[in-house]
């Protein structure tokens, strides 16, 4: 717990901290795998309430697991919540985390995760957004081990009025560490997403390979996408690139939907559908994958 | 082992000073009486008095942006640097009239032989105040209107009134401000409907007193249809103090005009360079910034356009080479405010020794609108172990019927590609000149070599139908520039073997000619040539098709 906030929140890191009571810790010892994940739900009720959510997974040498983090409301009341989640890798271990939120539509949200990876350790985040009205991300990857592996991903449909704000840093202390960072956002009607990301690459980090990319599918003329992301860089042997794209959807796929008895609103929502699954397909584990698409297919109403 | 790789750059061109006697000195420091004395010695309008003391103010109220940029901004010591210095404010209009002491300084820099050869005008600028001011009589007849800011306000008030200060405001940044108190010298053109000015206009600056700042205002008028480049290079003498250059620079395309503003900065490396530069593009105009810095200890300069009217076009390519103790905070910004406009940007940087390069960008397209296209591409390269770059950009697309996207890549140069250029260089040296005893800098005088060749192929991706001459112009003036700047020696031939044997007057739509001597390819029988096209050359390298970077590395692939 003892991770450095850089990226903004240091307020709401403090308020969290003072008034954390809840969450989930868990602690994998070295050399074990877990073959079945585990889920963690964090629930919110009431009007006006307040959660503080605390996740802290400690994963050993070489040990393996897999977690699933939920954050949901019991009700459509506005709430509060402020969540904390500390990965920490130690050398050759291997976690795939999935934070699936899902807040009500009034509820203000902030989510500071850090992830610290030691050498030849691999972690996997995939932070879905599918509710909150207003929902603050912070993602901070620090790669602290020679060849260790951070992949961070996360998937935000976003319509109505919400509004998704994501930082990360992906910071590369270590050399030969790997960094891959994809978020993608689907905006439909007035709502907005920010982007503001960057990839550090400190001086000792040589043979460093980051990649960051956002991608905006715009679905509405009101939409309003920012995307910032950014490079520092402070060795030579690095491979580093970013990228930032926003397009609307493919007329010419609308039509080969249309033209085959889809109506024009659900062409519309499998290809946002399609869009996201592009991402889900770089997950490892066969069930999960499977299981998130189940989840998407039925947030964005496909079936 | 670390090799610093010897650029083939020769600074020390610019870096030499003669003892001038000014008539006019402000003295140091900055007050209302500074901008009195300015507006006294210029013989201001009332109207320019009072926007000099409402921006004074302005200036004195911003803070220093330090929260988001180079901390080395604080080094400037505003109360220790020479707002104006002139030996009078009127220009002279042939060399032989232009005072002896500053005659000699562009002699030497070469500024009246260039005109003679190939440029429609020659602004000269020494200090604070243009020294020389001429365009060709033929230009002139057409109604082209080509002086220094003084003249352009006392003579052409009524259309210097209108736009001047209407792109970029007062307050745009705190050096705006500083520079809209202070402005003296740079360039007033104006071109009528219609005309198509052939050759370029040039201006070159020139600071050669210590602890000077030099602010420059340019403002030029495209008026409908009508076409223009400007070309404008800077040098200064090396002084142990810091020198502060902060220009403004205005650029109005009316319909369906083009603007082409190229830029060379040697600046010497104890010059802060902050300038601020944007263009406004109306109906199917276009306005095109080429930016070259070489120099200076630290540049901002982010060159802007604001698409205004349909169809409008925008493109800035920025070149930036960061050596030992430099900072090149270069940009663009690209503001898209009418349908159907497009833009481009081509950023590529170097960054070697302590050198740090930063791209920071701004892409905007506002809501509501249709068929807006940006394409962003940064490449950077970096040298040495303790090189540096960033990248900063900031982009905002709305609508869905818009399409945006951004790359940047960063790299060093991978021991392949030095494999691949290596054996090259032993069955052809002459072409490539490279010396296989010190791959690392012949790579990079190679790079430099492709950045300047990837820009000008860039143009002619983008705007395919530009004519051949145009990109060949643009090459050559460039080049011109920089060779003349004491810029890149043996800078980038867009012939392997080419050398200008001759540079003509035009004829026709041609603005220039450019013979060259058959190739080697073309000198064979033609059952013997071999056609080598460039994407066989590109198809060679294996590497190309994944990295963005190694592309420039790989455009030369033609000419093996």
């Amino acid at each position: 717990m003892a991770q450095p906030v850089e990226l903004g929140s240091r307020k709401y890191a403090a308020l969290h901290k003072a008034r954390l009571a809840g969450g989930a810790f868990l602690f994998v010892p070295a050399n074990t795998s877990v073959q079945l994940p585990i889920e963690i739900f964090q629930w919110v009720e009431g009007a006006n309430a307040s959660v503080f959510p605390h996740t802290l997974i400690v994963c050993g040498e070489n040990s393996s697991v897999t977690v699933l983090d939920y954050f949901k409301s019991a009700d459509k009341h506005a709430s509060l919540a402020c969540g904390v989640n500390d990965l920490h890798l130690a050398a050759g271990a291997k976690l795939t985390y999935v934070s699936v939120q899902d807040w009500s539509r009034e509820t203000t949200a902030f989510h500071l995760n850090s992830t610290s990876v030691d050498s030849n350790a691999t972690c996997t985040a995939l932070i879905a957004n599918f509710g909150g009205g207003f929902v603050r991300g912070e993602s901070l990857s620090r790669l602290v081990g020679e060849g260790s592996r951070s992949e961070m991903y996360s998937i935000n449909p976003v319509e109505g009025t919400r509004e998704i704000d994501q930082r990360t840093l992906q910071d590369h202390v270590a050399p030969h560490a790997t960094s891959d960072l994809l978020y993608l956002n689907a905006l439909d009607d007035k709502s907005r997403t920010i982007f503001a990301g960057l990839i550090k690459v400190e001086p000792g980090a040589k043979g460093t390979d980051a990649y960051q990319k956002v991608k905006n599918l715009i679905l509405s003329d009101d939409a309003d996408p920012n995307s910032m992301p950014g490079l520092e860089i402070l060795n030579d042997e690095v491979r580093c690139s970013h990228g930032a794209t926003n397009g609307p959807v493919s007329q010419d796929e609308l039509f080969y939907m249309q033209a085959r008895g889809i109506t024009r609103d659900k062409a519309r929502r499998l290809i946002v559908n399609g869009f996201f699954n592009n991402l889900l397909a770089r997950l490892e584990n066969e069930t999960l994958r499977a299981y998130l698409e189940q989840i998407l297919t039925k947030r964005l109403a496909v079936a | 082992m670390e090799t610093k790789p010897n650029l083939n750059i020769d600074r020390s061109v610019g870096d030499f000073h003669y003892d001038v006697d000014y008539e006019f000195d402000a003295g140091i420091g900055l007050s209302e009486k500074t901008i009195d004395y300015i507006c006294d010695v210029k013989k201001d309008p009332d109207w320019i008095r009072a926007f000099r003391k409402e921006a004074l103010r302005k200036f004195n109220a911003m803070p220093m942006p330090t929260n988001w940029a180079s901390h080395d901004l604080d080094n400037i010591v505003f109360e220790n640097i020479r707002y104006y210095l002139s030996q009078g404010t009127q220009p002279k209009r042939s060399w032989d009239d232009v005072p002896e002491d500053v005659k000699r300084t562009f002699e030497r820099l070469g500024i009246p032989e260039q005109e003679r050869k190939f440029l429609a005008g020659v602004e000269a600028q020494f200090d604070s105040e243009a020294a020389y001011s001429n365009i060709k009589a033929a230009v002139g007849e057409q109604g082209v209107i080509f002086v220094g800011s003084t003249e352009g306000l006392q003579k052409h008030p009524e259309i210097f009134k209108k736009w001047f200060g209407k792109v970029i405001p007062t307050g745009d940044n705190k050096f705006s401000a500083l520079n809209s108190a202070v402005f003296s010298g740079g360039s007033f053109i104006y071109i009528p409907p219609g005309v198509k000015v052939k050759h370029p206009l040039q201006a070159y600056f020139r600071i050669n007193a210590e602890n000077f700042g030099q602010f420059e205002r340019t403002l030029i008028i495209a008026d409908e249809g009508s076409e223009v480049m400007y070309m404008e290079g800077c040098t200064a003498p090396k002084f142990e103090t810091s020198t502060l250059h902060s220009a403004v620079v205005e650029l109005v395309a009316l319909k369906g005009a083009k603007i082409q503003y190229i830029t060379v900065q040697n600046w010497s490396a104890n010059v802060f360079n902050l300038v601020t530069k944007r263009g406004l593009a109306h109906e199917e105009a276009e306005i095109k910034w080429i930016d070259c810095n070489i120099g200076s200890r630290l540049t901002m300069k982010y060159p802007g356009v604001i698409m205004k009217g349909r169809k409008a076009r925008g493109e800035v390519i920025s070149i930036a080479l960061a050596g030992d103790g430099q900072h090149q905070d270069t940009g663009a910004k690209m503001v898209h405010a009418a349908d159907e406009t497009t833009s481009n940007i081509v950023s590529k940087s170097i960054s070697l020794g302590s050198g740090r390069s930063t791209y920071r960008g701004l892409v905007q397209i506002g809501r509501h609108l249709k068929g807006c296209k940006n394409n962003t591409e940064c490449d950077a390269l970096l040298i040495n172990t303790e090189s540096r770059t960033d990248t900063y950009p900031a982009i905002t697309v709305r609508g869905k019927e818009n399409a945006c996207q951004h790359e940047a890549s960063v790299s060093k140069i991978s021991a392949e590609q030095i494999f691949y250029m290596q054996q090259r260089t032993s069955c052809n040296n002459s072409r490539w000149n490279i010396r296989s005893s010190s791959s690392a800098s012949s790579t990079l005088r190679w790079k430099a070599r492709s950045v300047e060749r990837s820009k000008v192929e860039n143009e002619h991706h983008t705007y395919g139908k530009y004519r051949c001459g145009d990109i060949r112009m643009a090459r050559l003036v460039c080049r011109g520039a920089i060779n003349r700047l004491g810029g890149i020696r043996e800078l980038p031939h867009p012939v392997p073997q080419g050398r200008i044997l001759e540079v003509r007057q035009p004829q026709g739509p041609r603005p220039l000619r450019v013979r060259r001597s058959p190739t080697r390819r073309q000198r064979r029988p033609p059952h013997q040539r071999l056609h080598r096209t460039r994407r066989v050359g590109r198809k060679a390298c294996p590497w190309q098709q994944h990295s963005p970077s190694s592309r420039i590395v790989a455009t030369g692939g033609r000419h093996f």
